[in-house]
């Protein structure tokens, strides 16, 4: 199925507010960015949902593992880390960086490694795989969301 | 990309976490910042079905967690630190794959 544009140009108008509302300043990326920014409390929620959904158990397939019918849940990629996998993830360098489907958006994500403090206890090594995807998506319940998430 | 006060699991290892197992309550917060753009790659990728735009960069990345039941918090030093891979941009999959 393909989605044209005219269709989540349409549904994915937010409603203003002066927490979302903000000028153009610099590059605005897509023509319709500002459109879809989402408050502060929109991304931290949506942030929250989406991040505990991947995060927990039925890791990497969230949709799947959370979602009922007609949920707003977004359905994960069907790629897998490798065959046969349950992870629903590809490398953070691949050319698949989200791991939500039927989705349209800016993505950023990254792995770092690292040291930090534990309980007074320095020197400890950190390795993270960080996402973010912001943006429209075709969700669980076959309609059209916005909406932002982060992959922890 | 910056999140405050996230509620999630703290499953301990990795293997514990992909069975599914035993896990305490966990508060996080972090942010990430990309900088310095080394390089441009445009995706047309049609057995992934996605494309799309991506910049190459570095990244940063300021983290602490709580383990809300034993207590243990963690939090990253800024210095030191090595990017494996960074990348920022925008994308359409599935649906949205042309």
């Amino acid at each position: 199925m393909h989605i044209p544009r005219t269709t989540y140009q349409l549904v994915a108008t937010p409603r203003p507010s002066p927490a979302s509302a903000r000028p153009h300043r610099g590059y605005t990326g897509h023509a319709h960015f500002w459109e879809r920014a989402l408050s502060r409390r929109q991304i931290m929620r949506t942030a929250a949902f989406g991040s505990a959904v991947v995060v927990g158990s039925g890791l990497l397939a969230p949709g799947l593992a959370f979602a009922k019918k007609g949920s707003s849940a977004p359905k994960p990629i069907p790629e897998t880390l490798f065959p046969g996998a349950p992870f629903h993830v590809l490398s953070p360098d691949s050319e698949e960086p989200s791991t939500i489907y039927d989705f349209n958006g800016f993505i950023g994500a990254t792995e770092i490694q690292g040291t930090g403090t534990g309980d007074g206890t320095s020197g400890l090594l950190f390795d993270v795989d960080m996402r973010f995807m912001k943006g429209v998506y075709v969700g669980v319940d076959g309609l059209v969301h916005q909406g932002a998430f982060s992959f922890v | 990309m910056q999140v405050t006060n996230q509620h999630v699991r703290d499953f301990f290892n990795i293997p514990n976490a992909i069975n599914n197992g035993a896990s305490d309550p966990a508060t996080v917060s972090y942010a990430i910042n990309w900088f310095n753009v080394k390089g441009r790659r445009q995706v047309d990728n049609s057995d992934l079905h996605v494309s799309g735009l991506f910049l190459d960069t570095d990244a940063s990345i300021s983290w602490s967690g709580t383990d809300n039941a034993t207590g243990f918090s963690f939090t990253t030093d800024a210095a030191g630190q090595t990017v494996v891979s960074a990348q920022i941009g925008h994308e359409s999959n599935g649906s949205f794959f042309n």
